[in-house]
This record gives C-alpha cells, structure tokens and sequence, in this order.
C-alpha cells in the first residue's frame, strides 16, 4: 500500500514539475490536479508497454516509473527549481495568513477543498467494501461494473494477461479502454490490495477533477465565484429527481426525515423510469473508472486551448464582478512578455496535445469528443498553427493506440451507430424528458447567453468557444453511439461540462446584484444540485451495502489462483460477479450485458455454456473447441441454468470452497 | 451590395441600374452579415439537406403511389411508351426526368446495364431528391429580395423540414411541382431586378413544366396572381401619402400608380421593341415545353386534350377522394411542421403591421394562402402540405430576420430562436424519415397508408428463392387483389401475373392476401408451402390492414400425392 502511495504521488509530482514547461501562470494546487492527472495516465500507457514487453512484473513497474519521473530532471533548471520554489512560499504565505489575518475567499477556498476532499474520499471509500461477510459495494450503479474492473485489473496481475485479451470473453482482443485498470494493477503490484489500488488512483484524479474544472473555469470566466461554483454544478448533476423526495415522504412513517435518513439508491437514474440523466459522481465517476481518468485529461486540453486563445490575457485572480483595467505600466510588462506569452501558448496547445493523446486507451469517447471539439474550433478560430500543434502531438500519441486497438478487433462497429432520437427518452415526450433530467439547467443557459446588460453576459469570444460543445448535446439526441443507448451519456456530459460554467456565470452576476437576485441565485442553486446532492449523500451515508462477492467466494478465488495458471481458460456461469473475475483467469464468458455493451456477440457463446453445463451431445466437442481447462460449480451456475452432475464426473474437482467448485476438464 | 450611381443616363437599362431596388437599402445601423459567413452558411445548409435526403434511399419501402410511378417509368424506359391519362397519376414531367439516368445508362452500356443499375430505387428517388435539393439552391438566390439570415433561416428550415426530407425522398410528382413553383417565383423577380425581360422565359418553361406536373397548378398559379396583386393593394394603401402627384395636383389612384409602375418597367426593359420578342418568346417556350410533354414528344397528340379535360375529371375527384375537413391541415402542420407554422404566423403577423418588404408579405399571402386554398378541397393529403412549406419557410426566415434587425445586428437571440426552431424540425425530421417511416400513429402524418418494411422482407424472400430456381425467369402468381408497389420491385421478373384475386397457378411462388389463406390452401396446400415470415401467422405486412402471405411450390418428392 505504501509502495503503490509513493509511486502515486511521485508521478503527481513529477507531472506537477512538468507543468512549468508548458503554464507560466497556473497556482500550485491546479499543477498539482494537473500533474496527478497526465502522470497517472502517462504512468498506464508506459506501464502498459513495458509490461508489454517484459511483463507486469516489479522491475517493469520500476522502470516505468523511472520513465514517468523523468521531468523530476527539470529540477536541475534554477528558473524551474526557483517557480517552484516561489510557488511554495506564496502557498506558505497563504496559509499563514489564512491563520493571522483571513479573509472569505481563502476561507471559501479552504472549506470548499476540505469538503470536496471529506466527500470524495468518503464516496470513494464506498465504492469498494471488504469486509468479514466478502467484497461489496456501497453503490447500486457500481454493482454491474465493479466486477468487470476487477477481472480486468487481475488480469494484468494474476493472468499475465498481454497481450491483453478481453477478461470477460476469452479469445478476442481486448480494446475497451483499460488504462485506468491498467494503473490499478501496477498499484496491486506494488503491495496494494484491490481496493487500496482502486481507492488511491479513484481519489487522485477525483480531486485533480475539482481542481481543472476550477481552473478552468476561472481562466475562461475571470470570475471567482462562478470559477468556484462550476464543479459544484459539474459534479452535483442532476434534475427534478429531487422532487421524488416528497414524493415518498408521503408515505414513508418517518416522513421527510425517514426518507432521508435511508434514501433510495438515486434521485436522478433509475431504471424503467424518466430518470436517465445520472449522477456524474454516482452514475459515472465511480463506476466508469475510464471516465474518471479521460475528463480530468479532456479538462486539461480545453483549459490551454482557451488560455492559447486568450490574447490578451490579465492575471488570473481578478476582482468578483469586476472587468480588469490594465495600467499603462502593466500594459508596457505584458508587451514586453508577448513573445513568452505566444511561446507558452504553442506550450500549451502541446500539454494539450499530450492529454488528448493520451485518450484512446484511456476513454474512447472522451477521446473523440475532444478531438471532434478541437476539428470545430479549428474551423471557428482559424489559428492553424497552434492547431496544428495540437494534432500533430495528439496524433503522434493516439495514432499507435489507434490502430493497436482496432486492428484484429473483434468488435462489431456496426452496432455502435445507428438513428435513435432523444436520447433514452423512451415513451416521454423529449422536450418534457430533458426537463425533468436536467431540471433548470437548460433553460438558465439559454438565458446565460441571451441576457444582456451594458454587454452580454457571455461575451462573444466565450460563446464562440462553447458553441461545438453544444454538438455534445444535439449529435447523442440524433444518434445512438454504442450498442446501449444510454452509454451516449459518456459524450452528453461533455455538453454538461461544457455548460456549467455559463450557468455559474449567470449564479454568480445574480449573487452579485444583492437583495432579492441573491436569494434567486441561491434558489436557483439548490434546485440544479439538490438532486445530484442528495444521490451523493446517499452513497456517502452509512447504509447497507450491495454484496457482489461473497466471503466463500472471495477464498475460492484464491483457491482458483493456486490450482490454476495464469493464462488458464475457465468456464462459469455468464453472470457479472463470478469469483473467477478475481483471479486474473481467462473466462470464457462474463456478462452478456457488458459484452453487447462492448459491441460484442454473445447469443452463440451463452448457448454454448448453457450446452456444456447440460453435458449436450456437444459439449464434449464445444469443450475442445474453445479449449476449456477448467469448469465452476457454484451458486451462480445453478441459478442460471442446469447443472448435468453426472457429466460433472468425468472431470476431475481440484477444489471446493463452500458451495464453489472447480473441476479440472483438461 | 453594389452602391449605385445617381447620375442620370438616357440608356434606360442604366436608369434601371442606377435605381437601388428595396431590399438593397438596408435597414438603418444594421449590419449584413459577412459575405464569408454567407457562403460557409449556404454550403452547410446545402450539405445538411443532402445528406438527410441522400441518406439511405432504399430504407423506406415505395408506397403503393410510388409503385405506380414506377410502373409507369418501366413502360416509358423499356418500350419508350407513356401517354398521359387525365383521370389518374397526374403529369409527365416526373416520368421523363426519371427516364434520363436509365436512358443514358442503356446509350452507354446496353438494357441490361440500364435494368440493373439505371431502373433502380435510388435513381428514381435521386430525381425527386435533386430537385428538393434545387428547391433550397432556389431560396438562396432569394437573398437579395428577403435578406441574408432570412434566406439562411429559409433554406436551413427546408433543409430540416420533416415534410420536405420526406417528400424529397419519395418518388412523387411533389417536389417537382413545388421546384417549379418556386422556379417561377424566382424567375419573376430576376426579370423585375435586372429589368431583363429574358428571365422571363425561365418563368414560361417554370410554368409549363409546372402544368404538366400535376393538374393542381391552376391553384398554385392563381394563389400566385392573387398574392400578388393583394401585395400590390396593401402596400399601395400603406404608403405614406402620394409622392408622385398627377398634373392635377391630386394624388395618384392605385390603378394610376400601377399604370405607371408598368410603364416605367417597360421602359426600362427596354421599351415594346425588346419586350415583343421576349413575350412572343416566352408564350413559345411555354406551349412548347407544354406541348411537348403532354404530347409524349408528339407520339401522343390526343395527351394534349386530355391535358384540358383533366380539369373537370380532378374537379370530381376533389369532392369524393381523401376527404378531409377543412382545418386538416392546421392540424397536421401543428402536428408535425409546428416550427415553421409559428415562425410563419409570426412573420405574416410582424411584415402586415410593418410591411417594410414587399417580398415577405408577398410569401406570407402566399403561404397562407394556399392552405386557405387547399383547406377549401374536400381532397387532402399530406404531400399537397409540401406546397405551402416552402412559402411558410420564406416567412419563416423573415421573422428571424427582423429579430436580428430588431436586435440590431446581434446574431445571438435569432440564432437561439432558430436553433430552437430547428432542432424540434431536425427531430422529428430524423424521427420520421428513419426511424417510424411506415409507422401509421396520427402523429406521423406523412405516412399515409405507407407500405410497412415487412413488405422488403417479402421481396427478399422471393428474391432469394427466385436465385434457388430459374432467375428472373421464375414464375410468381399473385392472387391478393392488393399488391402495389410489388410491381416496381418485381420489375426484372418476366413472369409474373397480377390476377387480383385466386387463380390457377403452377409457378414456383405464389403471393395471396391473409384473407385467401383457406381458399389458398384448399386449393394449393398439397403443391404449395407457406415461407415463414418474422411476423406472427408468417404473414408479410404490405401496409396497415393488408397482410400478404408467400407460398412456394414443394419440390416433388414432397409433394403430397394426388389421391386418384
């Protein structure tokens, strides 16, 4: 745990140290999000291959991390060393005066950390549970997944597993963006357990998150308290859901209270029902760890093309509300600095580049949005040079994992596309739909960009800068853009990211007006947040947790690593929380929900399992065919489908744990 | 825009010049929007309405009309035969256009080329396509006369519009007629612009072909006059007391003003010794090109006199066919082309009161009135809704016009309207056109007694077993008395027989209606099997309430014997 801590944090740091390359103006906190973000991801993709050469053994994690401390060398440079250094003192400077002399904002600074830090690490915490009665989760929508994400990261530890073949679905090329895994295995490799792995890199990049949706917010609003409120919208996503809340007070005994001391699993996704627009935290982040890992990245890359685009830049932290007038005095310093100024902005567009490029493998879709947004505002900005900065280095990191995952890709791509309109809408009109998802969010945007006083709001330049991101919301409402229709989410959010900062701009003018327009901003406030807010709360609160493995299962999974090789093939029932995912074994095959999710076919393969469990006329023949080593009995399987114990005996058990068996077939 | 010089010239043409027509002048303080934004503007309009009509045109089976049309295409590409028929199907003009791509292929490459790959379903759709394409290229050369964001509002509505994507991709006489329309409504205001009378003849042959598209031109042409003149009327009664002042020092009545106006446009066209030729030029190509079609290109002169007679038979048929009541198509455009009903009412609303372009008020009068027209028909019919869209889009586009001059120049609060305008239009556009094509729910108001997508099955069952046994030579008997648009899709079989209702067969397939299954089987069931269909009872769904079924003969051994 302490080994995989420090290789955490060293490549952090090491990626903080980097960020003085490319940002001449960023705080030492958004270098450190920054940093902890392009080295994690920059630490999988080298990790993965090495170990792709050599294996994921110690000596390759070493090596990798050798390579990802690289730009600790920058330190050497006095001009780097004394940023640094002066980045530090005014960090010591701000905390001493936060403790002699403090003002609001550096209140608000600190408690808005120290709650984004206690929330996150609390959710995080829940997501995965180990405990005497076995392995759970505090989290409904981290049910199906968390498994997967298991059997994909002891696959690089336990199964040797390059080069890397699909966990669930033996046999085909495995191109589902594992990078985020991939980190968590190197982490177990270092001596932490499953959950620690996942519990270090899960909080590292949450944090980071908070931090460049800040950061970002702030360079392109110039506005404090609209930079502050954007992740507070951006991660407490939501609709009316909240309104389920009296809904069932009505008949809880407990009333409000009751309900609110055990709330249901979500007030903004539940299934068969109008709430689709889930939780960015409960629906997204926790269990779609790739997800986790791309936005940080994507937010890296908007962050420099903005700041690319800004030219006439005035220093960061500016007066609330107030629009900056230079000084003839500063006007002759920031003349004098155009040329840095244009030469850290080429900087920028390639750190932009590095994050982008760094995606494929790590979020496919994060990976085409960013670049979709970039071709758009290529197009709207005509700064061809800086752009062409920006793809050449993307291309150059992306193209080879590009074609690494789609060469010998047994994916069917066809059932990716196809029309579908309004989303998962279902039978509700989709006008009324994305009301009810996204609450007031819309309709504040539009007046965002609409209202104006001595200007717009919005000034144009903003506008300009956020109108591909709008494609974000009209393309997933015409398009399905993966075999399950709610998966368009992973490209909608991008709009919702997008977004939130002209609705923080639109709380944050009315907050400044007073009087009865801040109480509006409050208001409005709440009602945007309340339901995502309360589907954290509901994670975060102490509550029974969903078992996905249990304590019989856990200790057969160890029985499965002893008797068995890494690259053995084991066939079990097609369910999601097969203990074999814990062994790092191939499996024959997992869930057919996250297989067809994955635009694989399944029918054959699910017939064929239920055939062999039968001891059908051809088992015998479908055993060799996929070269089957081993077979569980268990719990699962005789839920599933029908267990033939006499053909059963022709085999021979290797072991037996509780009701879990293993049976040697060849 | 170009500035034009004051100075005073003899040349009459130059005098015509020198005047700044209307829309030129624009409207104080208020910027254009930048040439550069026009053109990339125009571009993506036109690429958007491709792709939404291009897309996949063999998706939507061809509707029982469509399978007419076809029908009649065959005859005239393979026997070179076509007379008009005034009691059905109307105008020519759909089938010859149709007929150029199969006749160029069959020059090129031969018959064979030309049944394969020159009579298929894309290329007769790629007719009607091309010309709703031409329909936009149209409104954009309005530009002048209702503005820059109008016209881009305009022809982005069309682009999205789901009548218009729908209408385009259908193999009916709609697209052409509405092209026509709109050709002719262009052409006037070119040749009233330059002052060139030659532009008049694009109008004869707009016209012409327009007649001898579909027998409904006479209201179209007469809403046109009407709107016309009723623009004239108001504006006249909505100008600022008289600047122009007769000798008598009285002001000017409206029949002296419009004397006058004519006088001066004759004058400035170059007087009676170029505007005669033109005229007589313009009555020849329109008789023509009339004649022409109507007579088959002179293989059918009799198609002339039925081309007058249809008039009547239509007149009939407009008071017992189809019949709906007379706020149909209210109904429907609220249903399914709500966007461009409100934005149209809007700009009808906003250019009465402020009639400051004579153009809009002219496509306000002219949208509206058509759907009083047509609402007065007894006959309704969703495609005739395509008639009014286009004028309702140039209103449309009016009223995001005079927002953005409202806004004075600010691109921001028309956009947001338009972009709400077109994204309920590209919804239900996409809905429609790919998704529920064939579904009959009220709220798909376009599809009208469709032929349901089961229907492709069918074909593909046949096809496949027309492969097993002798090709296109194989034999298919149909005994359902509904069976269009079979017919286009069985086109390259030689041997099939539409007996309407049970007939003798021995041929390797046989297509009946579910109501013939026990007629069909106490005949045929020992010689035929029934093919299984994914739908239940096997049946294949031509279109709601019409289910087929498909029998194929049992090879012999299988055959159960014929009891002596």
């Amino acid at each position: 745990m302490i080994a995989s801590l420090l290789l955490a944090l060293l490549v952090t740091f090491s990626g903080t140290i980097a960020t003085y390359l490319y940002d001449e103006n960023a705080s030492l906190g958004a270098r450190l999000c920054a940093g902890g973000a392009i080295g994690l991801a920059a630490l999988g993709l080298i990790g993965f291959v090495v170990a792709s050469l050599v294996g994921l053994s110690g000596a390759a994690v070493l090596f990798s991390a050798v390579i990802c401390c690289s730009p600790l060398s920058l330190l050497t440079d006095g001009a780097i060393a004394g940023r640094l250094k002066r980045d530090l003192d005014a960090v010591s400077i701000g905390a001493r005066r936060l403790v002699t002399k403090p003002d609001g904002t550096s209140i608000g600074y600190v408690l808005f950390y120290a709650l984004v830090a206690v929330v996150l690490w609390r959710v995080f915490s829940r997501a995965v549970i180990e405990d005497s009665t076995g392995l759970s989760t505090g989290l409904l929508n981290n049910f199906g997944d968390l498994p997967f994400h298991l059997s994909v990261i002891t696959s690089f530890v336990f199964g040797n597993n390059f080069p890397p073949e699909d966990p669930t679905y033996a046999g085909v090329r495995f191109t589902y963006p594992f990078i985020s895994d991939f980190v968590s295995a190197m982490f177990v490799r270092c001596g932490a357990d499953l959950r620690e792995s996942m519990f270090i890199e899960n909080y590292i990049l949450g944090l980071a998150f908070v931090g460049l949706i800040h950061r970002w917010a702030l360079v392109m609003l110039r506005d404090k308290l609209a930079a502050i409120i954007t992740p507070l919208l951006v991660l407490l996503n939501g609709g009316l859901g909240w309104t389920q809340l009296f809904a069932k007070a009505g008949t809880n005994e407990g009333g409000l209270l009751g309900v609110l001391m055990d709330p249901p699993p979500s007030f903004t996704v539940v299934p068969e029902t109008t709430w689709r627009w889930g939780n960015a935290i409960s629906a997204l982040l926790i269990p779609q760890r790739g997800f986790l890992m791309g936005l940080p990245l994507a937010t890296i890359a908007f962050t420099y093309w903005w700041i690319a685009n800004d030219k006439k830049r005035t220093p960061e932290a500016t007066e609330t509300g107030k629009k900056t007038r230079a000084s003839e005095k500063q006007k002759s310093v920031w003349q004098q600095q155009e040329a840095t100024r244009v030469a850290f902005a080429n900087r920028g567009m390639i750190a932009a580049g590095v994050a982008a490029g760094l995606l494929p493998l790590v979020h496919a879709h994060s990976f085409v949005v960013v670049m979709g947004m970039a071709g758009c505002l290529v197009l709207i900005q005509r700064r061809w040079r800086d752009w062409f900065i920006f793809f050449a280095v993307a291309s150059v990191i992306a193209i080879p994992q590009l074609l690494w995952s789609t060469i010998h890709s047994s994916v069917d791509a066809g059932s990716f596309f196809a029309w579908e309109v309004g989303w998962d809408h279902g039978q509700e009109n989709p006008i009324l739909f994305w009301f009810m998802n996204t609450g007031f969010f819309i309709p504040l945007l539009l007046i965002a960009v609409l209202i104006r006083g001595e200007g717009y709001l919005v000034p144009k330049r903003l506008l300009l800068f956020y109108l591909p991101f709008t494609l974000c919301f009209i393309i997933p409402n015409l398009i399905k853009l993966a075999p399950w229709i709610w998966d368009n989410i992973k490209v909608l959010y991008y709009w919702w990211l997008a977004s939130a900062p002209i609705v923080a701009l639109l709380l944050a003018r009315l907050w400044h007006q007073r009087g009865t327009r801040r109480l509006l901003a409050v208001v409005l406030f709440v009602f945007v947040t309340l339901a995502g807010a309360l589907d954290v709360a509901s994670i975060s609160l102490p509550r029974m947790p969903y078992q996905v493995f249990d304590a019989a299962g856990l200790r057969f999974a160890e029985l499965v690593k002893a008797q068995t090789a890494p690259r053995a093939l084991i066939v079990h029932a097609p369910v999601h929380n097969t203990p074999v995912f814990l062994t790092g074994r191939r499996s024959l095959m997992g869930y057919p929900g996250h297989i067809w999710t994955h635009g694989l076919q399944f029918v054959q393969r699910e017939g064929e399992i239920k055939r062999i469990y039968l001891g059908a006329p051809d088992a015998e023949q479908l055993i060799r065919k996929y070269g089957i080593e081993y077979l569980v009995v268990g719990p699962q399987e005789r839920v599933v489908t029908p267990v033939n114990e006499v053909f059963l005996t022709r085999f021979q058990k290797v072991g037996e744990v509780g009701e879990y068996k293993l049976y040697k077939i060849k | 825009m170009s500035t034009n010089s004051t100075k005073s010239s003899s040349n009459p043409k130059a005098r015509a010049k020198s005047r700044p027509s209307e829309s030129e002048v624009p409207v104080h303080g208020i910027q254009d929007v930048p040439e550069q934004a026009w053109r990339i503007g125009a571009i993506v309009i036109f690429l958007i309405a491709a792709v939404l009509r291009f897309y996949n045109l063999n998706l939507v089976p061809l509707h029982h009309d469509e399978g007419v049309n076809g029908n009649f295409l065959v005859r005239l590409v393979r026997e070179g035969f076509y007379q008009y028929d005034p009691a059905n199907y109307h105008g020519p003009t759909l089938y010859y256009f149709s007929a150029v791509i199969p006749w160029i292929t069959k020059l090129l490459f031969g018959s064979a080329t030309r049944d394969n790959y020159g009579l298929t379903t894309f290329n007769i759709r790629l007719i009607t396509v091309l010309f709703g394409l031409g329909t936009i290229v149209l409104v954009f050369l309005l530009r002048r006369r209702l503005g820059t964001v109008a016209t881009l509002s305009a022809a982005l509505l069309i682009a999205v519009s789901p009548g218009a994507v729908y209408l385009s991709r259908y193999f009916i006489h709609e697209s052409l007629f509405v092209f026509f329309t709109l050709g002719i409504v262009v052409a006037c205001v070119w040749a009233y612009d330059t002052r060139r009378p030659g532009h008049l003849i694009w109008a004869a042959a707009c016209v012409a072909l327009l007649f001898a598209t579909k027998e409904t031109a006479l209201i179209s042409v007469a809403v046109l006059i009407i709107s016309l003149v009723l623009t004239l009327v108001y504006l006249y009664f909505n100008r600022k007391p008289a600047v122009q002042v007769s000798k008598r020092n009285q002001p000017l009545s409206l029949w002296s003003r419009i004397k006058g106006e004519l006088s001066r446009t004759m004058y400035e066209m170059g007087g009676s010794g170029s505007l005669i030729p033109a005229v007589a030029t313009t009555l020849f190509v329109f008789f023509a090109v009339y004649l022409l079609f109507y007579s088959s290109f002179l293989t059918n002169n009799k198609g002339i006199m039925d081309s007058l007679q249809t008039f009547a038979i239509w007149k009939k048929t407009g008071t017992e066919a189809h019949v709906h009541s007379a706020d149909q198509y209210v109904r429907w455009l609220v249903s399914i082309e709500s966007p461009l009903l409100l934005l149209g009412a809007a700009g009808a609303v906003i250019v009465v009161l402020k009639p400051k372009n004579w153009f809009a008020l002219f496509s306000a009068l002219w949208a509206f009135g058509l759907i009083a027209a047509y609402s007065l028909i007894p006959y309704k019919t969703p495609w005739l809704m395509l008639n009014f869209l286009i004028p309702l889009a140039l209103i449309s586009g009016y009223t995001i016009q005079a927002i953005y001059d409202m806004d004075h120049g600010q691109l921001r609060l028309a956009a947001a309207v338009l972009f709400v305008a077109v994204a309920v239009a590209t919804y239900q556009s996409i809905d429609l056109n790919f998704v529920n094509y064939d579904n009959d729910n009220t709220r798909y108001v376009y599809v009208y007694a469709h032929t349901r997508r089961g229907t492709l099955d069918l074909v593909t069952q046949v096809e496949q077993i027309a492969k097993e046994n002798s090709g296109d030579l194989t034999g298919i008997t149909i005994v359902s008395p509904d069976y269009w648009p079979l017919p286009w899709y069985f086109r390259n079989f030689s041997r099939v027989g539409y007996f309407g209702r049970m007939a003798a067969s021995s041929e390797p397939m046989i297509i009946a209606n579910e109501n013939q299954k026990q007629e069909l089987e106490a005949n045929f069931g020992q010689l035929y099997r029934q093919v299984p269909s994914k739908e239940e009872g096997g049946t294949f769904e031509l279109r709601p309430g019409v289910k087929l079924l498909l029998y194929v003969r049992r090879p012999p051994s299988t055959q159960n014997p014929i009891q002596p």
